[in-house]
């Protein structure tokens, strides 16, 4: 493609090297991990970009989708076990208790006055909606790049999205009760 | 007017925009009559605003875009010396010794000149000390139970080169892992831990770094003249009860952090094969500007 044969990897990778490191940065809730996890998806993405055609969305998909395989990688590592993606079976791990299959009403609640929240309810999504849900908070991808990027459908990318915006509504409004910042007749 | 419960599971996909075009129709209508559902979209919308603020808020560490670009030059050096010796296998034996050891070389920076010391207090040591060896075991390397020698062999296939992982087995202390959490900024380090075998309480931290570091607060240590080693300089400092015995070799440091006592820690730092190790490795033992 023009735009490849004319530009350099680092003159079209390192561009988006902020964004990369802030999805990696909430993916590992460590700021030494995510480093260490930027720099091998930098790594790695380099010595394939031979094999990397631009196609309609440019790099930065591609950039996020070998940080999301680099980072399940690490994590398989990590647990020391194969990892095999069972979309069931995690959803149904991740259902809060009570929580039907219909789709509940969010909680009333002012979430612009919960920015400190966000971070630890984020943190405590498990990897694949976790995942989903950076790529979504960061407003530079669409559904179907999600899609693409974690190699899944776009109706696995809605429903994962879902759920985690559903948990992530979830813990907020628990900590908006807490601290009452919710009318009690609303909680 | 349409069923809110019809709209519902369209509410959160409309509010991203990403509602297929003729669905859009029929939901905007509905929200224009139901203040309910445009609450919703609200709703769902600041959502996607506070997670946005709360992602954006991460800054990039300082350094890491030149760090990055300094692992790309060094990426592409390695290639170029591979496509070398690929192509030129007469001259590559010679092209790839050079290379080697300017790329592979710590303390580098991937040149000949040594890069600039850093000060780092015991505190900076006796953190990542207490976080990643005592209470974490923290290994993203898998390195945990291996023999040095292994543990060794598989960070330098991850890493690119040989650090150090010294066996501290003969002193009664197995590998409890291996990660690259760094003290502070801009400072490169391997930090190996040891469980000691018996019962595993005793925890020893091993850093290598990428340069020289100046222990802040430190003060000269050689212990008992039959533990210190004559050609180098031991410094100690303490954060709490974690004590830091640190030396340096070359152009590069190492430091030892644990709760035993200075003098134990200088035994440890006398281990043979931390001898042996640097005789294998040039590029500790002698750099190009030696």
């Amino acid at each position: 493609m023009p735009a490849k044969a004319e530009k350099s990897f680092e003159e079209l990778a390192v561009p988006h090297l902020e964004l990369v490191y802030r999805v990696a940065r909430r993916l590992c809730r460590d700021e030494h991990e995510a480093e260490d996890l930027v720099q091998e998806t930098y790594l790695k993405a380099y010595k394939a970009f031979s094999r990397f055609e631009m196609r309609e969305f440019g790099i930065k998909p591609w950039l996020l989708k070998i940080l999301h395989n680099t980072f399940l990688n690490r994590l398989a590592r990590e647990r020391r076990a194969p990892r095999v993606a069972d979309h069931k079976n995690m959803e149904q791990m991740h259902e809060a208790p009570g929580a039907g299959s219909e789709i509940s009403e969010p909680p009333a609640l002012d979430y612009e006055k919960l920015d400190s929240e966000v971070k630890r309810a984020i943190d405590q999504l498990q990897p694949e909606f976790r995942t989903v849900l950076l790529l979504w908070g960061t407003m530079e991808v669409s559904y179907q790049e999600i899609a693409d990027i974690l190699g899944v459908p776009i109706g696995t990318v809605m429903s994962r999205l879902h759920r985690a915006r559903q948990a992530l509504t979830r813990a907020l409004h628990d900590y908006a009760r807490e601290h009452r910042l919710i009318p009690a007749s609303e909680q | 007017m349409t069923n809110c419960s019809d709209m519902q599971p369209r509410l959160a996909v409309y509010a991203d925009g990403e509602l297929a075009a003729k669905l859009r129709a029929p939901v905007e209508a509905h929200l224009a009559d139901c203040q309910k559902c445009r609450t919703e979209v609200e709703r769902w919308q600041a959502l996607r605003r506070c997670a946005q603020r709360a992602i954006a808020s991460e800054a990039l560490p300082p350094g890491l875009e030149q760090r990055l670009r300094q692992r790309l030059h060094t990426q592409s050096g390695t290639a170029r010396r591979r496509l070398i010796k690929f192509v030129v296998p007469g001259l590559a034996a010679a092209a790839v010794i050079v290379v080697a050891v300017l790329l592979y070389l710590p303390g580098s920076g991937g040149g000949s000149v040594a890069l600039a010391a850093v000060d780092v207090s015991a505190e900076d040591f006796a953190r990542i000390y207490r976080k990643c060896a005592v209470d974490g075991h923290h290994d993203s390397h898998n390195c945990r139970g291996m023999s040095a020698q292994d543990a060794r062999e598989l960070l330098a296939r991850e890493l690119g080169f040989k650090p150090l992982v010294a066996d501290l087995s003969a002193h009664g202390y197995v590998l409890g892992g291996a990660c690259k959490c760094f003290p502070v900024r801009d400072l490169r380090v391997i930090h190996v831990h040891y469980l000691s075998q018996d019962t595993q309480a005793q925890v020893v931290s091993l850093f290598s770094a990428d340069r020289r570091v100046r222990l802040k607060a430190a003060s000269p240590f050689n212990g008992a003249p039959d533990r210190g080693r004559p050609d180098r300089s031991y410094e100690v400092a303490q954060a709490g009860q974690v004590n830091v015995l640190k030396w340096d070799e070359q152009r590069v440091s190492f430091a030892l952090c644990s709760q035993m006592e200075q003098e134990q820690l200088l035994e440890l730092a006398g281990a043979a094969d931390f001898a042996r190790f640097l005789r294998q490795l040039p590029a500790y033992a002698r750099g190009p500007d030696r």
